[in-house]
Order: C-alpha cells, then structure tokens, then sequence
C-alpha cells in the first residue's frame, strides 16, 4: 500500500472527475484538471503513470494535449476518452503516435479500470526496461554500427492490392525491397509463414473476414512485422479498434502519393529494424499486444485455425 | 446611242433622200410654174396685140369716117392714143421686158420672147411699127381735125401693113405658147419623175422597211422561240423550285409541327424539371435540417453523454460501497441478534468486527462518497431532464399555429441545445428585455435563433469571444439582437447571404442554406431581417417580428418590403 501510482485524468466536467476519482481512489493516487493548461501543469510536476483524457474539452482538444505529453513526458502512457469526436483528430492521433488506447465515452468503471491497470503495467515496464539499457550503455554502440554496416533487404508483404497499384505504390521508393502481395487471406497467411515479412501493408476490406481481426492474428504470431493499414475505408471505429487492437504503426486512407507512401513504408521498416535488434523493446512490445478487448473472440479464432493450417500446409510442402 | 445611230442610217438616209428629191422638185416646179405664168402673160399679151393692131386699124377708120362726116374725132382719137399706147408697150415689152398695162389695166410684168424664130418675128413687126409708129402719133397728136393728108397716109399704111403685122403677132403669140406648153411639159415630166423617184424611193423604203421588219420578225420570233424556250426553262425551273418550296414548306411544317411537340415537350420538360428541382430543393432544405439536426443531436448527445457518464460510475460505485454498507448492516444484524440473546460470546467478536466495519468505511470515507454521488447522480439526472424539457421545447412539433410565446425561452432552450458548439468558442451574454412575448411558431423561431447562434459561434476566431443577444419592444416588434466578435463578413458578401447555398464554408460544414432558410421563417411571420457587420469586429444579426400578428398578412409584408433595406435577397 506504500506509493500508489500517480493517474491523471482530465475531463472539463467536474462531476465526472468528481465521481470517476472517487472510484479509482482507492488504487491509484488520482489528479484532475478541468483543462489541458491545468493537466499540462500537474504532469510537469508530478510523474504521472497514465493520462486519461476527454476529447471535447474548451480550449486545448484531449488529442492535442496528449500530443504534448508525449514530449514532456514520454512514458506516460495515454488513454483518450472519445464521447462524440471527429474523424481526423482520431487518424492524425493515430499516425501521430500520440496514443495508447482509445476508450469509448461512457465506459464502464471495470474497463476504465482495466485499461488504466494496463497502462500502470506497460509504464512500469518501459521504465525498467530503460534502466536496464542505461546499464548496459557501453554495448550500444557497436549494435548500432553493426546495425547500419550489413542490412539486408527489408521484405513488403501486399494484401488485398491490384499488382498495377502495388507497382505505383512501390515506384517511388529509393531503399531496395523484396516485393511479395497476396490476393487472399489464405495467400497472406502462407507468404508470412514462407518469409519473414518486415512491413504488412494491407487494406481492411476481405468480405468475410474481418480486417482488424486479421491483422490482430499476424500481430499476436508475428509481433515482430510492422502493421501499415491503407485503405478508403473511413471509419472512426475502425481507426479506433486499428491502434486498440492492431497497434498499427500508419493508418493511411486513400488517395496517398507515392512519395508520402515511400517515406512512411521506410520508416515502418526502421520501426520493424529496432524492433529485431534491440530485444528489450520486446517488452514494450509485448506488453502492447495485450489486448484488452475480447469482443471478435470468434472471428479472431477462426483465423487463428487459418493461419494454423496455412502453416500445416508449408511444412508439409517442406518436408 | 451611237449603236442607235447606226441602227437607224439606212432609215435616216432614205428619209433625207426622200426629203431632197421631194423638196427639189418642189422648187422645179414652183419656179416653172412662176415662169410659165410669165410665159401666159406673154403668150396672152402677143394674142392681145393682133386684137390691138386691128383695133387701130378701125380706131383709125372711125376717126376717118368722123372726120368725113365732120364730126368730133376725139372719142376715136382717145381710143387709138390709149390702144396705140398699150401696143407699144407690149411690143417694147416683148423685145426688152418691162412692166405693161396687162388686160384689166393691171400692171405685169413682161420678158422678153426668148426663141430665135420670135426674135426674128419681132425684128420684122419693129420694121413694120417703128415707120406705123411715126404715121400715128401725128393722128393722135392733131388738134381738131387731122390733116387728111396723115390721115390719108396712116390709113393707107394701115391697110398695107396691117395682115402682116397680124401675122407677125400670131407668130409671137404662137411662138410664146409652144414654149409655155413647152415648157409645162418639161414641168410635168419633172414632176411625173419627181413623183416617180418619190414613189420609188418609197418602195424602196417600203421594201427595205419591210424587210426589215421580216427580219425583226423573224428575230422577235427567233427570240420569241427563244424566248418561250426560256419561258419553258425557267417555268420548269420555277415549278421545281415551287415544288422544292412546296418540299420545303411540307418539310417547314412539320419541323413546325415537330418544334411545337418539342416545345411542349419542352414545357413539360421544364414542368418536371421545376418539380424536380423543387423536389431537390426541398431535399437540400431538407438535409439542411437533416445536417443542423445532425449537428443538435451530436452536440445534444455529448451533452446527454456527460452526465449519464458520471451518473453511471457513480451507481457502479455505489454498487461497489452497498457491499460493504451490507457487511455492516449484516454485522449490526448479527450484534443485535447477538444482544437478545444475551450471547456474551458473540457479541464480543460482532462488536470488534463492526468497529473494524466502522474504521474501514469511516477511513475510506464511503458514507460521505455515497451521499456525495447521490447528490451529484441526482444533479446529472436533472441536467438529463432538462435537456429532454428544452429538446421538447425546442422542437414543438405539436405546434402547427401561431402562439403567444415567450421569446426568452425559446432563446435559452436554443442555447442550451447549441452550448455544444457555443462552450468551445464563446461566452454568451444575456440583455434581455423584462419580458417578450410575440405571436409565432416557436419551433420555428428556435430553428433561426439556432442558426445565428451556430453562425456566430462558426464565425468567432478569437479566444475572447462573445456572442451577445439583445431583445427589446419596439413600436409594436419584438426585436432580437444576435452579436458576433467574429470575424466578420466581407462587403461583398453581405448581399449574398441570404441567398440559398452562399456558403463560405468547407464541405460538410455549411449547406448556406441557413439563412436563407431563416429569412423565409421570418417572412412568414411579417417580419424584418437585417445585417450589419464588420470585418475583424463582428456581425450583428436583427431580428424584428410583430408582437400581435396581422390576420391577413398583406399590409404586414408591405412593411417588410419597406424596411428591409439593408436586406437583399436573390
Ligand atoms: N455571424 C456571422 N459572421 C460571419 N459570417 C457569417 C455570419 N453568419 C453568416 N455568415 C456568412 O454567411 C454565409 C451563409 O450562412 P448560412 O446561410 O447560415 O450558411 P452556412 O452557415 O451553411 O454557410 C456563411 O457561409 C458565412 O460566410
Ligand atoms: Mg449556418
């Protein structure tokens, strides 16, 4: 019971604060702020484990705020409230990294509380995770120099794309790729089980399948490969359960220029690169692939059986 | 005109050669005919003297027979004087040519005889007159009596010579009349010739006139031929043209025909496209509602939202407390129980465990949150309640007349509606008139109300924003005042607002059908409109109503044709 971890939660209604405090306040040390100035100045002197802010604020919007936080103070992990919100602010937060989890305005107080115990535990990994690097500071630097002598081609793996718009997709890229697309699911499957796939680039339209669930079952095998989703569907829910869910590193919706795409698909394979050589970040990593939310169990399995026997198939083919 | 002239030569030529034939014979003539009078005169003359010769004679014998007789001779003697003188005139006349006493005593004019033959003869009757002469002129001039002797030898001489003399004079006479039928001879042969070359020249012109007119006619038939050749050509040509015309105007006909079909079609056409844009215009009014309404029950969601949040976790956490409140009162239960039936045992261990209840909760503070979230769930439900008495409010469907309503409410239900989009940007204050009642559709005077309000907030940029909201009475109107310190509308612009679809606003955000839509919500209540604004200071919407309506709504709209004049509408 000695030191409770430091919360802070923002919302320009003080009965919510009122009433949401008195239900955390037994397990967490709870600060409030009526507004992005205030909550701005409690995180500067105070370390605050997680924010949870409100997205419709007077003044500065609980998006805007928690782009803030993020440089004053990184490890915070961030939880946006979103009651009534539109859809840029949602998609910029999500390319932007801003945020760690959307919550859906109201929610219950069990699953507020489970998504702040979530971020508790993430911080708290983060922050012994980067002690332990600074520790072990000298060996850095020749990981970096190894890193940047010798490396090997990153993979792409297309899904759900027309060649003639994969080949304009990829014509204005400078960093050499391997190039692989998949038509089908079953196709996709089969191509991240024959190599290792460094950025997945895929649309989120499959008919019966469920895109997000799909993109949840490459997460949960292959945490390693990074998530670009590009697609026209435009659809706050389905940005929202695209970080809840998928933690996808670029949410981009079409039409996207060449030159943009380039740039975001070399940056998703840096992403993927730090990933494979410094193992620590596996924590974050993995502590992000918990997934609170259990909701598409049943079409999540179903894929999990195909992915399975996708498998099945290669090794049988193999031997 | 020299053509002409060519044309008519032969014509002229004939026509002068006819002319001067015709006038030379013409003079021929006139000047023989004037000779052969003078040649009458002699021919008559030369006869006259054989009678004058002969009249001498017995003038002579007369005055012999007087004298004989003794009586007076002067009669005779006259006679003779006169004959004799008239005689040698006429013979001098003859030989010389000279004016003569003629036959009635007038005077003519005598020329000489012209033929050998007569001059000869004249010769000869001058050689018998020169010494008769003589011989006479003393009978004459004798007084009285003439001698006998003169006499005597005048008429011997007389006697003598007097058939000769005759004979001569018959000569002349007959000479001068062979030259006058002579010469009237010559003068018919000239005008027989004259007639005939006139007649010839005649029929040459004739003949050369009428050949001329064959071949004119033979032209004007060649050209008639040619003509009717021509005729017939173009005839046809005019009946092919008149066909084609005919064509033509089958075909003009029809394309009548077929444009006045086209034309009503047309009519109907635009009937329909009327409809239809009536149709979508209504639909655009319609989305324009959908869109404000849209926008209210996201706004009136969140607003709804908030409450019913802390509502909620407050009754979850109430649930989580009620099961500690249970323990106690379980642990009470038991200590009572514990207490009638004097079980010293057990009332001791109820006794600790409720201090310890006691402590936990007194600790926690949970009676004192249980009170506190009761209260503010009852709050969060009256801010609930209130919003669906102001929605209801607002909206006043039941409404379809004209009521005597409170201004002032319509406005706070509206921005309590729009304190969504107000809270953000603005801060709203009241100058409200003591009271405002006017005849209206409420409902539809909330629709207005919330379309300035929601134009003002959109138009506010600044962090000090303030929309300020006026009403008064004045003569009869209920006035409002929406302010803005927005940023204004530019001058070309204010007379565009209201008209349907003037949006400066992105997509999605403005249908400007807003105003346009408050105008005519306006109109139908009699009332005035009006905008001032500036830009970088603010906008000021003015609204005027009637406070009593006009049952028939005439001169009412009048005054709002007059008085809008800030006012411009497409
Ligand atoms: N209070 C105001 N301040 C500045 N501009 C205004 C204001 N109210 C209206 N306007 C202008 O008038 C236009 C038409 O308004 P409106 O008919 O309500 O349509 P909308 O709001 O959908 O654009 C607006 O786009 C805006 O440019
Ligand atoms: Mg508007």
């Amino acid at each position: 019971m000695s030191a409770l971890s430091n919360i802070l939660l923002v919302d320009d209604e003080p009965l919510l604060l009122s009433s949401l405090s008195r239900v955390l306040r037994l397990h967490y040390t709870v600060f409030t702020a009526e507004n992005g100035v205030q909550a701005l100045d409690i995180i500067q002197r105070n370390k605050i484990k997680v924010i949870v802010s409100d997205q419709r604020m007077p003044g500065m919007l609980g998006h805007e705020l928690l782009g803030k936080v993020k440089d004053l103070s990184p490890n915070t992990v961030r939880l946006l409230l979103t009651g009534y919100s539109d859809l840029d602010a949602i998609l910029n937060s999500v390319n932007a990294g801003q945020i760690f989890r959307y919550i859906n305005k109201p929610c219950s107080v069990e699953k507020l509380r489970e998504m702040i115990e979530l971020g508790v535990q993430i911080h708290d990994r983060i922050v012994s995770m980067q002690n332990e690097a600074k520790t072990e500071t000298p060996a850095k630097p020749a990981t970096e120099v190894a890193k940047t002598a010798a490396d090997p081609p990153a993979t792409l793996l297309f899904v759900g794309y027309t060649p003639a718009e994969i080949q304009k997709l990829t014509s204005k890229m400078n960093v050499r790729f391997i190039v692989e697309h998949a038509t089908t699911l079953d196709e996709a499957f089969a191509a991240l089980n024959r190599v290792s796939v460094s950025v997945l680039i895929s649309d989120l339209n499959f008919g019966e399948h469920d895109g997000i669930d799909f993109l949840n079952t490459v997460k949960k095998e292959f945490p390693h490969t990074v998530t670009v989703i590009l697609t026209d569907i435009v659809d706050a829910t389905m940005a929202i359960r695209s970080i809840n869910e998928v933690q996808v590193f670029r949410y981009i919706t079409k039409p996207v220029s060449e030159d943009s795409f380039a740039r975001t698909v070399e940056e998703a394979a840096k992403k993927n690169r730090t990933y494979q050589s410094t193992p620590h970040q596996n924590i974050k990593l993995t502590a992000e692939t918990i997934s609170p939310d259990q909701a598409f169990q049943t079409s999540a399995e179903k894929l999990r059986a195909k992915l399975v026997a996708a498998r099945i198939a290669l090794t049988k083919s193999r031997s | 005109m020299l053509g002409n002239l060519q044309k008519y030569r032969e014509i002229i030529i004939s026509v002068a050669l006819f002319l001067i034939l015709d006038l030379s014979v013409l003079v021929v003539s006139s000047i023989t005919t004037g000779q052969l009078e003078s040649d009458a005169v002699a021919v008559n003359l030369a006869s006259r003297q054989r009678e004058l010769s002969q009249r001498i004679v017995k003038t002579l014998l007369q005055i012999q027979i007087a004298q004989n007789a003794e009586h007076s001779i002067e009669e005779p003697q006259n006679e003779l004087a006169t004959t004799f003188k008239i005689f040698d005139e006429t013979i001098e006349g003859l030989r010389d040519g000279r004016l003569v006493t003629g036959g009635d005593y007038k005077t003519v004019m005598l020329i000489p005889v012209e033929t050998d033959s007569a001059k000869v003869y004249l010769e000869r009757a001058f050689l018998i007159w020169n010494p008769f002469k003589e011989k006479l002129f003393r009978v004459i001039a004798a007084k009285g009596t003439v001698p006998k002797e003169d006499l005597q030898d005048a008429v011997e001489y007389a006697s003598n010579n007097n058939l000769l003399l005759l004979d001569l004079m018959n000569f002349i006479t007959s000479e001068a009349e062979k030259k006058l039928s002579d010469k009237s001879n010559t003068l018919r042969t000239i005008q027989i010739t004259g007639i005939i070359a006139a007649l010839i020249n005649f029929f040459i012109l004739l003949f050369h006139f009428i050949r001329k007119l064959r071949s004119q006619d033979a032209e004007i038939t060649r050209y008639s031929e040619n003509l009717e050749k021509m005729v017939d050509i173009r005839t046809r040509e005019l009946r092919t043209a008149q066909e084609q015309l005919r064509a033509t105007n089958i075909s003009l006909e029809r394309a009548k025909y077929e444009l006045e079909v086209l034309n009503s079609q047309l009519e109907q056409k635009v009937e329909e496209r009327t409809a239809e844009l009536k149709n979508t215009q209504t639909q655009l009014i319609q989305s324009e509602k959908m869109a404000a309404l849209g926008q209210m029950v996201a706004g009136l969601a969140h607003e709804v939202n908030t409450p019913l949040a802390f509502v909620k976790t407050n009754l979850e956490g109430m649930s989580e407390f009620q099961k500690e409140i249970f323990l106690l009162v379980d642990e009470s239960e038991k200590l009572c129980e514990s207490l009638k039936n004097d079980d010293m045992e057990n009332l001791d261990k109820h006794l600790v465990q409720l201090a310890e209840l006691q402590e936990r909760l007194k600790k926690a503070n949970t009676i004192q949150d249980i009170s506190d979230m009761l209260r503010e769930s009852l709050t969060g439900m009256d801010r609930i309640q209130e919003l669906v008495m102001n929605l209801k409010n607002f909206s006043r469907l039941d409404e379809a007349e004209y009521k005597y309503a409170d201004i002032h409410a319509g406005i706070d239900s509206t921005l309590l509606i729009a304190n969504n989009i107000i809270k953000n940007k603005a801060r709203v204050v009241k100058e409200y008139a003591p009271k405002l009642y006017a005849e209206c559709y409420p409902a539809q005077l909330n629709q207005v109300f919330l379309n300035l309000i929601t134009n003002a907030a959109q138009a506010i940029e600044r962090e000090d924003g303030e929309i300020r909201i006026k009403t008064s009475i004045e003569d009869g109107y209920a006035v409002i005042r929406v302010a803005d310190n927005g940023k204004g509308i530019p001058k070309e612009y204010l007379n565009r607002i209201f008209e349907p679809f003037f949006t400066t606003k992105p997509v999605g955000q403005g249908t400007g059908l807003g105003l346009s839509i408050c105008y005519q919500i306006i109109e139908k209540h009699s009332g005035v409109m009006q905008v001032e604004s500036q830009v970088g200071v603010g906008t000021t919407f003015t609204i005027k109503i009637p406070v009593k309506q006009k049952r028939d709504g005439g001169a009412a709209t009048e005054i709002v044709r007059s008085r809008s004049s800030n006012l411009q509408m497409a």
